[in-house]
């Protein structure tokens, strides 16, 4: 019995933890994935504006 | 730095709908999602008007203002988009927004939402490019592969361009002035202020 007390009271305490990875909102903060690229936002603005005269101009 | 910007040109576009359906097949978007939708004005009467609709990313974006989570980012692009790990499904970007760009899946018991789905502008998310992950969740990274949003590349009429603000407004500026019309810009006064 008094084992099976034991059991029962380590396994209810067992929920009694803290997560480590609870994201804790801060108001106007983005804690998200940080978003990484591999070039650089230069190099990748003069890619795209070379996409758009390549396929969106006027026909 | 670019601001990536959409603009529907209503005196070209035909109310196809691949614009729509493209966006779909690139981004496996599922059933009862539509990132992007066509709206017909005045539908059925001598000069209607249709316009191609998502996400206009905008420069102050209300759906990021009213985030209890603040699951949205700007990107250096001026691409707003958001992580659904963040997300909670509450609703309040799909009130907030003027052209109704943020869809839920509806998963789960008792009509919940599930993680807010919208236009990513074809860049993915904050995963690694191009990663399972990312076209799990977010769909296809184009941008990251030097292309611009297939809605945009594929329309027929070029009634839909996409790309950087400066380059798309003058174009659109061009065709006004070969038309010999008034600029319907729509949208843009609601979506890029500055």
């Amino acid at each position: 019995m008094k084992y099976l007390l034991l059991i029962i009271s380590l396994s209810g305490l067992s929920a009694c933890y803290q997560d480590s990875d609870v994201v804790f909102h801060q108001a106007g903060v983005y804690k998200g994935q940080v978003d990484l690229h591999n070039v650089t936002a230069a190099d990748h603005e003069a890619l795209l504006a070379a996409r758009f005269n390549q396929v969106q101009t006027d026909r | 730095m670019a601001r990536m910007k959409f603009l529907c040109d209503s005196e070209r576009c035909i109310e196809c709908n691949a614009c729509v359906t493209a966006c779909k097949n690139e981004h496996e978007v599922p059933w009862g999602i539509n990132r992007r939708r066509v709206v017909t004005l005045d539908d059925g009467v001598p000069g209607e008007k249709s316009i191609s609709v998502a996400c206009m990313h905008c420069s102050d974006a209300p759906c990021q203002a009213v985030c209890p989570v603040d699951c949205f980012y700007t990107t250096e692009d001026g691409v707003v988009l958001h992580d659904k790990d963040l997300c909670i499904g509450c609703g309040y970007c799909f009130y907030a927004c003027p052209f109704g760009a943020p869809q839920y899946p509806q998963e789960g018991a008792f009509g919940a939402r599930g993680k807010m789905d919208k236009c990513t502008f074809c860049a993915g998310g904050p995963e690694t490019d191009n990663s399972p992950e990312e076209l799990e969740k977010y769909g296809r990274n184009r941008l990251a592969e030097g292309k611009l949003p297939l809605c945009a590349e594929m329309c027929s009429t070029k009634a839909l361009l996409a790309g950087d603000g400066n380059i798309v407004s003058e174009l659109f500026r061009n065709r006004v002035v070969r038309r010999e019309g008034r600029p319907e810009v729509w949208g843009w006064n609601t979506a890029y202020k500055d």
